[in-house]
């Protein structure tokens, strides 16, 4: 790791829920980016690692704590001061079909963050461009002035890699972006966003639920579970050797795509996810984790190293 | 081998077709339109014919439409005055022409100043929000809060008669409407992932506004169009018949309705004729309306 | 006796640009007992065959030829009126989205007690005994008070077992899951899939729909691959991870396990699922095979077995089909 990027210092993040009620959608994370690294984030619907990403981008104000990209504080920036940083941080979304304007064509969507940071002059180099780009990403050229319906999910996820490159920014929040396609286009998208890493030296926050996903693409990985970071580290330590219960759980859930593993007999989580808007006492997993004892219901547990590298939040580990 | 068979080619061997559907532009639409919906196409017909009459309406009839005939008055449809005379002689049919240019004009101009109001009212609250979004639904709420009639009635009462003033009374009545149908979109739009990825890519509000959210209104707004025509003829036929809208001896529809009514026994052509016109118009926009609806909404699609 | 059996079923939607085949020529069985998987890529018509099996097929589609045996009786050709008294006693439907599945406007409780009414002749109270009873079965927590929960108070994986509650609590000979856990949580799913399992250890066939292939592996005892309509592969799980025979299924299996072993370039296979409007006259697969011959672009190939228990719809797998 060269330096670090970006750096997130206890970021909380509440909703209003009606009824004077609240959700934590995330609780006091912190974590870092190093330059050309993939951080990846696991957890299952509603931990908050979508709301996460977007305040990293600040697309989302945080309720507490502060991110500081290459060492500039976001707090004690103005939405102008900060706009110049805009270009720098990128997004692919999930959706494939709701992420691009249904009236723009191809080259009008790319255009638009070169055309917003005046990249190129004039609209003959912004073409010029936007075919490179489309080269860049695997489309064929001859689909410049076509329109969003007319692709496939596979190619409409090149298109929005396409527009978050087109400005060469530093980071990109990958939220779920291969989530909504098919197994084989899922590599080709997987495969496409680490030749473009290699080729430009970005760095990515990858956020899925796909733990295979997440295990490939990703250096450093952190699990979320309900708005906190039980355990992280580098992926294959991590996954090789998991220290916190839950970690454990989400890895053997998986289901193996192999007829002779079957995992009939292996102890299940039990129960569902508790609810964002009352979170448990003390440690957030104790009332699904089958070691809670007293300890974990009156004292939350804090990140602490478990090997080098790795850190993990639970009283259980020594 | 030119540009497109290059291109058909490529779109073959990477097995493409499957996703290269027909392109939802508006000629594909209308197209689709004519194809399904018969209904819509008659609509569509019955109001061209309309607009028709009224532009060329000197050309169709040899009489003008104050020009009085005392000798024949109350005549009924004949040869020489196909719908007959009113109670001053003059002929009806050239009247329900001449009426076309005031009813339909009271048609579409209002309704197009109350979209404009309407609209760009609907997307600064909905894009907005916040105070602005309060301040300007409530007004809106209180306006629709009126009974329309009664509302247009106390601005007709104030502003006066005349056309400008009924043009302006009509689009006040409606613009309420509108800005909450274009708010609800706007709202709608505005956390659409498109909406949110410019936002990432750092596209100004202004420009959100102008390439992602107007844009995606338009259909939405096309279809409000259709139905407000109407709406808008229905008022003014009823401001007319309450003596407050076009005045004698201009023509409108709902003002002949009005006249006509003192000789529904003995002349009952005189209301039937502007009775029918208004029907078939106003069925013919909401027929429109609804195929347009039809065509653009992506959830009837198949 | 086989529970299902469905022999040479065409599905097809007449569209204003031509039929389209969703469902190509499908045989399969599902035995008692057993869970019997469909794999496929979105768009395959693996849903439609689903629908058809339950006879909601929706307009423009209808069913164009082929036989579905339920119990040895052919439900094909039954009209929609003896089809209600089919569905839910006979057959059931499980769905992926459990929250649009059911009726936000009235409790679960009272969801699950209209199904059993609907069927059997039995009192008001028998109806929330038996209700009780259902929601016991699939894991549901505390099911008298869950009785009175409407739909939004339950968790997703909850929702799930309501509905499959309600899809069991007439005991039908076959359950087609759709999807069953694909908008569930990970721990959630591996919940869902164990109460599969233990549903047909009484009897009943399940047919377990899936685009994923480690829920298939997991959970099936005979497997059906999917392709542009028509099935491609069929063999028994170990077989068919360890020895696919079809271009398809092994550029499948391949990208699955690349992703597994964490190769740094992962294998995928090139192109996209071909247009069902226009589909290739040969092979669905040719466009995008390999291997592909003279053979494949030109003619469609039939289904055959390479050994027991182990079809292949290829020209190119071993054997010569009957030519």
């Amino acid at each position: 790791m060269s330096g670090i990027l970006l750096e997130a210092r206890n970021l909380s993040r509440d909703f209003p829920a009606g009824h004077q009620k609240v959700v934590h959608a995330v609780s006091d994370v912190s974590l870092q980016i190093g330059e050309g690294e993939t951080l990846g984030i696991v957890g299952e619907s509603g931990c908050g690692k979508s709301t996460l990403g977007r305040m990293l981008i600040r697309m989302i104000p945080p309720t507490s704590g502060d991110v500081l990209f290459r060492g500039k504080a976001f707090s004690e920036m103005k939405e102008t001061e900060f706009h110049p940083i805009r270009r720098e941080l990128q997004m692919i979304f999930q959706d494939p079909y709701a992420s691009l304007n249904p009236r723009m064509n191809v080259r009008d969507i790319i255009a638009e963050p070169l055309e917003t940071w005046h990249v190129c002059a004039g609209k003959e180099e912004t073409t010029q461009r936007v075919l490179e780009l489309m080269r860049d990403v695997g489309l064929p050229e001859e689909f410049l002035y076509r329109y969003p319906h007319q692709f496939s999910g596979g190619q409409r996820q090149r298109i929005g890699i396409a527009r978050a490159i087109a400005a060469d920014p530093s980071l990109i929040v990958c939220d779920e972006p291969t989530s909504a396609l098919d197994v084989s286009v899922q590599n080709q998208i997987l495969n496409l966003l680490r030749e473009l890493q290699q080729a430009r030296g970005l760095s990515y926050l990858f956020i899925s639920h796909n733990i295979s996903v997440v295990r490939h693409i990703s250096d450093r990985i952190a699990v979320m579970f309900l708005g906190k970071i039980c355990e992280t580290g580098p992926t294959e330590k991590v996954f090789s050797a998991p220290r916190h219960p839950y970690t454990k759980f989400l890895l053997e859930a998986v289901p193996q795509p192999d007829p002779r593993k079957r995992t009939e007999t292996t102890a299940l989580l039990q129960g569902e996810p508790p609810s964002p808007i009352d979170p448990p006492s003390g440690c957030r997993f104790r009332t699904r984790c089958p070691h809670a004892t007293e300890r974990c219901a009156a004292e939350e547990p804090a990140l602490k190293e478990t090997a080098a590298g790795t850190e993990a939040a639970c009283h259980m580990i020594a | 081998m030119n540009r497109k068979k290059k291109i058909d080619q490529i779109v073959r061997t990477a097995g493409l077709e499957s996703q290269i559907g027909e392109a939802q532009t508006f000629g594909t639409m209308m197209r689709r339109m004519v194809r399904e919906n018969k209904l819509a196409v008659i609509s569509f017909g019955v109001i061209i014919l309309f607009v028709l009459a009224a532009v060329f309406a000197p050309l169709l009839t040899p009489y003008t439409y104050d020009e009085m005939d005392l000798a024949n008055r109350l005549a009924p449809p004949s040869a020489a005055h196909l719908l007959g005379t009113d109670e001053g002689g003059r002929d009806v049919f050239t009247r329900l022409l001449y009426g076309a240019r005031v009813s339909l004009l009271i048609g579409i101009v209002p309704t197009l100043l109350s979209m404009a109001i309407g609209a760009a009212l609907g997307i600064l609250a909905g894009f907005a929000g916040g105070k602005t979004d309060t301040v300007i639904m409530r007004i809106a709420d209180v306006m629709l809060a009126f009974p329309s009639i009664l509302l247009a009635m106390v601005l007709m009462y104030m502003l006066g008669d005349g056309l400008i003033n009924i043009f302006l009374t009509l689009s006040i009545v409606n613009w309420a409407s509108v800005a909450r149908v274009v708010r609800a979109e706007t709202l709608r739009l505005k956390e659409l992932e498109y909406v949110e990825a410019a936002r990432v890519t750092g596209v100004s509000r202004s420009k959100i506004l102008l390439r992602h959210i107007l844009p995606n209104c338009i259909p939405t707004l096309i279809v409000l169009f259709t139905l407000n025509v109407p709406s808008s003829i229905l008022t003014e036929s009823g401001l007319s018949f309450l003596g407050l809208g076009v005045q004698p001896p201009a023509a409108s529809w709902g003002l002949m309705v009005n006249q006509g009514r003192q000789y529904l026994y003995t002349a009952p052509w005189l209301s039937f004729a502007p009775c029918v016109a208004i029907m078939l118009t106003v069925l013919a926009f909401n027929f429109l309306g609804d195929g347009l609806r039809d065509v653009m909404d992506p959830h009837l699609q198949k | 006796m086989n529970t299902l059996e469905i022999r040479n079923l065409c599905t097809s939607f007449f569209t204003e640009k031509g039929e389209l085949k969703a469902v190509r020529d499908v045989s399969l069985t599902v035995g008692a007992g057993k869970i019997t998987g469909i794999v496929g890529e979105s768009g395959c018509g693996k849903s439609m065959l689903a629908r058809s099996v339950m006879g909601l097929i929706p307009h423009p589609g209808r069913l164009v030829a082929g036989e579905i045996l339920l119990n040895g009786r052919d439900i094909a050709k039954l009209s929609q009126r003896e089809y209600c008294a089919v569905r839910g006693s006979e057959v059931s439907m499980v769905c992926q989205d459990p929250m649009t599945s059911l009726n936000p406007v009235m409790t679960v409780g009272r969801q699950v007690k209209e199904a059993i009414l609907l069927h059997n002749d039995v009192s008001g109270d028998e109806a929330e005994r038996r209700t009780i009873e259902a929601f016991e079965s699939v894991g549901i927590p505390d099911p008298d008070k869950r009785l009175k929960s409407y739909p939004h108070q339950l968790s997703g994986g909850l929702r799930q077992r309501v509905l499959i509650a309600m899809a069991m609590v007439c005991k039908p000979k076959l359950l087609i899951a759709d999807e069953p856990t694909t908008a569930l949580d990970v721990t959630v799913e591996a919940q869902i899939l164990r109460l599969m399992r233990k549903l047909c250890e009484d009897g009943t066939g399940i047919l377990l729909i899936s685009h994923n292939l480690g829920v298939i592996a997991q959970t099936c005892d005979d497997i059906y691959v999917m392709y542009a309509g028509s099935i491609v592969e069929h063999a028994d799980p170990v077989t068919l991870f360890e020895a696919p025979v079809h271009p398809y299924t092994r550029g499948l299996m391949n990208a699955v396990a690349a992703l597994n072993r964490n190769e740094t370039v992962l294998e995928t296979i090139r192109g996209v699922v071909p247009n069902l409007l226009h589909l290739p006259a040969g092979c669905a697969f040719s466009l995008r095979c390999d291997q592909c011959g003279k053979d494949c672009a030109d003619r469609f190939p039939e289904m055959h077995s390479i050994r027991p228990g182990h079809e292949v719809r290829c020209h190119l797998a071993g054997g010569k089909e009957g030519t």
